[in-house]
Order: C-alpha cells, then sequence, then structure tokens
C-alpha cells in the first residue's frame, strides 16, 4: 500500500469517528486536543482503523495510539511488513 | 423493511457499511430522522455495551425505528432494577434490554464445571433472572428484552471440546436456555432476544476480539457489532411494529423459471433438480408463510388459464387455493395490487411484494411507496434467503387467529355471495345469524387484544398502541377492557374488537380511551352492539356521562363520524372530544341481528 493513499483515506476514518471536518484532522489531532476524543471513541477509532485498512493492531499498542500521526506511522509499519 | 423517507434513503445510498461509517451515518441520522417517534431503549449489562451506539442507532433507523439509547454501568443490573429512583426509570424506557453473561454471572462455578451440581447452578441463574423481571416489572411497562446465554469460551473447562454429553457447558446452555424460556413466559411483557442463535450465525470464533474484551470488556469484536445490532434492531421492530399482511408474488421466473406463456406447462422449471427445486424453495417459504398466517397473493401478467394449469402442475407446491386473491391478466402491476388490498380490506401498506422483475419492482415502488418492495436477487438460487432477509413478517407471536386466517378469508368471500343474494342490508345482517360474545380482558386474552391492538388502523377510534403490560396497567387502576368475539353460519371471526373505558377524575365520567374492530368484520354495525354493552357494564359501575374520542389518522377516516352517529354530541371544536349522557340506558340500543352474551 502506498504511503501518499493511506493519509487522506486515514484522515477520512478519523472525520468521521470524532465528527471532525477531513480539514482539520492533521498529525497533530489527538486525546489533548480534540474534546470527542475519550476512552470510548478511542476504541472506535481502534476498530474503524483496522477494518479500513486490514490490519490488527497488538493488544500492546492499542493504547499507544494516541495522535493522528502515531496512527498513520503504525499502519505504514505493518503495511510495509 | 419499510421503505425510508428520501433523505434518510439518501443517507442509506452512501453509506459503505464501514465501521468509521457507522459514526457518522449514526449522527446525520439524529437530524434526519427527528421528526420520528423515539423508541427509547435502556441496556442493562454485565459488560460495557456503549461501543453499540451507533451501530444500533443505523440498524434501527434502517428498519424505520428511531431510537434513543441509554447505557447503564455495567455490573449494576440489579441495582438499577431494585431503586425505583434509579437512572433507569428516570429515563422512562419502552424496552429495557437486558444482556447478562456467563462469564460475568458464573465464572466461578464454570471454572469448577466438572464438579458441581448443574441443575442447582441453572435454577440459581433463573431465579436471579425472575427476581429482577419482576422488580422491574413492579416499576416500568417497559418491554422486557433478556438476551439469552452463548456458551461461554472458557479454555480448559470443557474435558473433551467436541464430544457432547450431559456435562457438556453446550448442553448446559441449552438447558439453561429452555428454563429461561419458561420461567419468562408467564411474565407479562417479558421477551427472550436470541443471541445464542444470533453469535452461531456469525460464527462464535468470530464473535469475540480478546483484546477489546481485555482492554475494555467489550465483548464484541467489530463483525459482532455489526450482527448483533442488526439482529436486536430487527427483534425491535418486530416488537413494536406491524407485521405485513400479505405477500403478492408474480408467477414466471419467480415462482417457476420460464415463462409459461412462451414455453407452456411442460417447459416451465419446476420440479426436484436446479433450478426448478430453487423455485420451489420459494414456494416452501411461501407456504410456511401462509401456515402461520400470512395470505398470500398472485399478482402476474399472464393467461389466467395457462398460469392456473402451472400452478395445478403436480410438482408445484403452491395450489390456486393457498392464495387468497389472484390479478393474472396484463394490466399494470400497482391496480393489481391496489385491487388485492381492496379485496382484502387492507391497508396498502400491509402488501409486500415479490417479483422477479426490477422494472415492476420499481414501478410499483414509485406508484405506491407504502408497498413493501422486497429486492430480489440475480439467481433463483437465492430467492428464499431474500424473503426471509425481508423481514416483511416479523412478528413476535403467532396466535390461533393467524393460523386459521386463510380459512377465514375463504369464509368471507361467501359471506359476500350471500349479501349478492340477500335484499336489504338488514335481511342480509340478519341471515349471519351473529352471535356476539364479549367478556373482560384477561391473562387469557391479553396478548390477543395487545396484537389487534398493534395492527388494526382502519375501524380504529383513537390508533393508541398500548402493551400488554401498559393494559394490565390500566386494568389494574380501573379501566373496563372488553373483547369481542364474533360467529356466525360461516364460522368463526376469531377475537375482532376491543373497547375499553377509563374512569375520569371527575365523578361518574368515563371516556373510552380505545375502540377498534377488526376490517373482517366491519358493516355490520357490531360496534352499535358493543358500545351499548359497555354503556351497561360502566352503569353498574356508576358512570352516568360517556366522552368518546376520535383522533384522526391517515388510515381512520372510516370512523370519523362514528360519535356523532350514536349520539353523542361534540365537547370540542375540533371533532376530537363527543358526549352523551349514559341514561336511560335502552337508548344505547343493540340491534336485533346481534345475539349478545357475556363471558365472565
Amino acid at each position: 500500500m502506498p504511503n501518499d493513499s493511506i493519509e487522506p483515506r486515514l484522515r477520512r476514518v478519523f472525520s468521521q469517528v470524532l465528527a471532525l471536518t477531513e480539514e482539520s484532522v492533521n498529525d497533530a489531532t489527538a486525546p489533548d486536543n480534540t474534546a470527542q476524543w475519550d476512552s470510548l471513541a478511542h476504541l472506535r477509532l481502534v476498530m474503524a482503523v483496522e477494518g479500513e485498512f486490514g490490519i490488527t493492531i497488538p493488544a500492546e499498542q492499542i493504547m499507544d495510539m494516541i495522535s493522528f500521526k502515531i496512527a498513520r506511522l503504525m499502519i505504514e509499519e505493518q503495511s510495509a511488513a | 423493511m419499510p421503505v425510508p423517507p428520501p433523505d434518510v434513503a439518501k443517507l442509506f445510498a452512501s453509506f459503505d457499511g464501514s465501521s468509521a461509517a457507522y459514526q457518522s451515518l449514526a449522527r446525520s441520522l439524529d437530524g434526519a430522522t427527528s421528526e420520528w417517534p423515539e423508541l427509547r431503549v435502556a441496556v442493562l449489562s454485565t459488560c460495557t455495551t456503549e461501543v453499540l451506539q451507533p451501530f444500533l442507532i443505523v440498524e434501527a433507523a434502517r428498519r424505520g425505528l428511531r431510537l434513543n439509547l441509554w447505557f447503564g454501568p455495567f455490573g449494576q443490573i440489579e441495582q438499577q432494577v431494585l431503586d425505583a429512583q434509579s437512572p433507569l426509570f428516570a429515563f422512562k424506557p419502552d424496552v429495557v434490554w437486558i444482556f447478562a453473561r456467563l462469564e460475568d454471572w458464573a465464572e466461578r462455578e464454570l471454572l469448577q464445571f466438572a464438579a458441581i451440581n448443574l441443575s442447582e447452578l441453572r435454577d440459581a441463574i433463573v431465579k436471579r433472572i425472575t427476581s429482577i423481571t419482576a422488580a422491574a416489572r413492579s416499576r416500568t411497562n417497559a418491554s422486557l428484552l433478556w438476551s439469552n446465554f452463548a456458551t461461554p469460551r472458557l479454555p480448559g473447562v470443557v474435558s473433551a471440546p467436541g464430544l457432547s454429553d450431559a456435562r457438556s457447558l453446550n448442553a448446559f446452555c441449552n438447558a439453561l436456555n429452555e428454563d429461561m424460556g419458561r420461567a419468562l413466559a408467564n411474565l407479562s411483557g417479558a421477551w427472550i432476544f436470541d443471541l445464542a442463535h444470533t453469535i452461531s450465525q456469525c460464527g462464535a470464533s468470530r464473535w469475540t476480539d480478546s483484546r477489546m474484551t481485555l482492554l475494555a470488556r467489550i465483548p464484541f469484536s467489530g463483525e459482532a457489532l455489526v450482527a448483533l445490532s442488526r439482529s436486536l434492531a430487527r427483534v425491535l421492530r418486530a416488537l413494536r411494529m406491524p407485521p405485513r399482511k400479505c405477500l403478492v408474488l408474480d408467477l414466471d421466473n419467480t415462482l417457476w423459471g420460464g415463462v409459461v406463456g412462451e414455453v407452456g406447462v411442460a417447459g416451465i422449471k419446476m420440479g426436484d433438480s436446479f433450478p426448478g427445486n430453487a423455485y420451489l424453495a420459494l414456494q416452501k417459504a411461501a407456504l410456511a408463510l401462509r401456515n402461520r398466517g400470512v395470505l398470500l397473493a398472485i399478482a402476474s401478467k399472464n393467461n389466467e388459464a395457462e398460469a392456473l394449469e402451472a400452478l395445478a402442475h403436480p410438482d408445484s407446491i403452491l395450489r390456486p387455493s393457498d392464495f387468497a386473491a389472484m390479478e393474472i391478466h396484463w394490466e399494470d402491476k400497482a391496480t393489481s395490487l391496489r385491487r388485492i388490498a381492496g379485496k382484502l380490506n387492507i391497508g396498502i401498506d400491509a402488501l409486500a411484494f415479490f417479483d422477479d422483475n426490477a422494472t415492476e419492482r420499481e414501478w410499483v415502488r414509485a406508484q405506491m411507496p407504502e408497498v413493501g418492495v422486497i429486492e430480489v436477487p440475480a439467481s433463483p438460487a437465492d430467492y428464499a434467503a431474500a424473503l426471509e432477509a425481508s423481514e416483511m413478517f416479523d412478528a413476535p407471536l403467532v396466535t390461533a387467529d393467524d393460523l386459521r386466517r386463510a380459512e377465514m378469508y375463504q369464509q368471507q368471500e361467501q359471506r359476500r355471495a350471500l349479501q349478492q343474494t340477500s335484499g336489504s342490508v338488514e335481511d342480509f345482517l340478519m341471515s349471519l345469524d351473529m352471535k356476539v360474545q364479549v367478556g373482560p380482558v384477561n391473562g387469557d386474552t391479553l396478548e390477543r387484544v395487545a396484537q389487534l391492538i398493534a395492527k388494526t388502523n382502519q375501524f380504529n377510534l383513537t390508533t393508541r398502541r398500548h402493551t400488554q403490560a401498559e393494559l394490565a396497567a390500566m386494568i389494574q387502576a380501573g379501566a373496563v377492557a372488553l373483547w369481542m368475539r364474533v360467529t356466525d353460519r360461516f364460522g368463526d371471526n376469531g377475537l375482532t374488537g376491543v373497547i375499553i373505558a377509563v374512569p375520569e377524575k371527575e365523578a361518574g365520567l368515563w371516556r373510552i380511551d380505545t375502540l377498534l374492530l377488526s376490517c373482517r368484520i366491519i358493516g355490520r354495525n357490531i360496534e352499535t352492539g358493543l358500545l351499548g354493552l359497555l354503556a351497561r357494564e360502566i352503569a353498574s359501575r356508576g358512570a352516568q356521562v360517556l366522552i368518546g374520542e376520535f383522533i384522526p389518522t391517515a388510515k381512520n377516516e372510516l370512523v370519523r363520524d362514528f360519535y356523532p352517529r350514536h349520539g353523542f354530541t361534540a365537547e370540542s371544536a375540533d371533532g376530537r372530544l363527543w358526549r352523551r349522557e349514559l341514561l336511560p340506558l335502552d337508548s344505547f340500543a343493540i340491534p336485533s341481528y346481534l345475539h349478545l352474551a357475556y363471558a365472565e
């Protein structure tokens, strides 16, 4: 999966789950600056990301996906593997 | 499924079914369905279930329901139902869905599964269920929907996985579910959601995601969230909305393969081998529907003689006599469907339509959006499954009257034939030799009365959809509720009328909360007799003035003048409230051709 196609798809997932406009999602989007990103939204985000990209994030890493940028890097890493 | 209004249909058209799309569609639906009446569903569970929220909203909206969901804190089922002041009751739910997992209720016992007394454990769990149900029932009229138990996945517990004996975990769960069903059958307004079946349909190994269970007590995979929401929404719809009453079928390439007008009866495909057996699978499914009270009809562009000959073919499972109405000619199908509804005296919205031809389906959809048009797959191999998946005939109960419905419609035909040979209407009604039995609604009749209340649209003065539990509460509070059944020389029409009067605060003043008759006995002035009997019943309880209420809907124009015709005078300028003195009681005449009997 080419990395340049990951970002727009991931942005769409984030915007759908967190009720944000796609334009407002960027690498810095994180629980600290996004009120809707609570613990329940976090799990929804994980499931939605996994569904969209057909990947499985290991249990140990699920709670580490705490920004758009980290999510993007996790997907890139799994896609490269 | 009901046809959603255009703006909602548009939202679904761009929905891709992904987990993220469920989240955003649920939010969009909130605005798009704001005009729909809401169904308030409270969830009590032993694990975390909030994650279901957007999935349930979407799957319910797809079926015409707008859900307002409240999730109780996990593991607090008793705390919520035992406290009359709890957030659960403050929410005023219409439905309480209770989801307890065996892993959460009996893990300690199950870990020593081989050693414990299984029937004691079952009894303890069933007792817990019945006491929760009783506690909830004493504080709410909501439907109480229990999930049944799926076999827990507890590694190490089963001595020989795959071997089923009396001490298998599976056998234990099956027995527990049976006990639970028996215990809940006696409790009014309690239902069981077959979660075990839903899980087996999806696949138990795909149902859970150990990461989600361990990190967040969420016992569902992403796939399970969708499957569970679909299944639960389907049940909620069956509990709250009336089923379609009639399945209208096309013939060529629907009930058999090929066009009988072109290939002749000998050339059509209908029999033991493919594809003939695929068409017969659909015929079997239709026959099963007929046998549980759904009416069958035909709308086919064909030569009638040839079509009937094909149905008489020895391989055909459905016979001409299985159909309550047949429209076989070259006129358009919307016309046929209207005639079928007219002949069976049911609403257009009680029809479901199954036709392999996409153009016909589109035509009917455009002409009559109320008709339930079933999406028919390209291959006949998938027809029978598509009929089942349409959810058009889901109904929570099959009553004795449902089982006899097809037969009753045949008797109706005979009555109509008699009407054509009699002189005056009075003569006709006299010749029917009607025996009208009326009695108080009680445990034996509550279920059937609630069903009639749920589905009667035309002869219904107020269209109040009381549930069983609400009815029981009204009667408890002093309402007089009467059912009515009519027998005539052609047979028993079953329980076909309900009248409910409630005492108002002002002494001597009573109000008719509900008055309805099934459409198959309209036009016989039975309502006049029913009103007369009610008047006598409440007069004996001190009633002096009767208030009638008419709430107009799109369907009940028929009864707009019911109260003025029965000597009531307008109490409000909008035609909604009507008033009549009860005395003298003789002024409530009972037509001479009704032989009325009051059953205690």
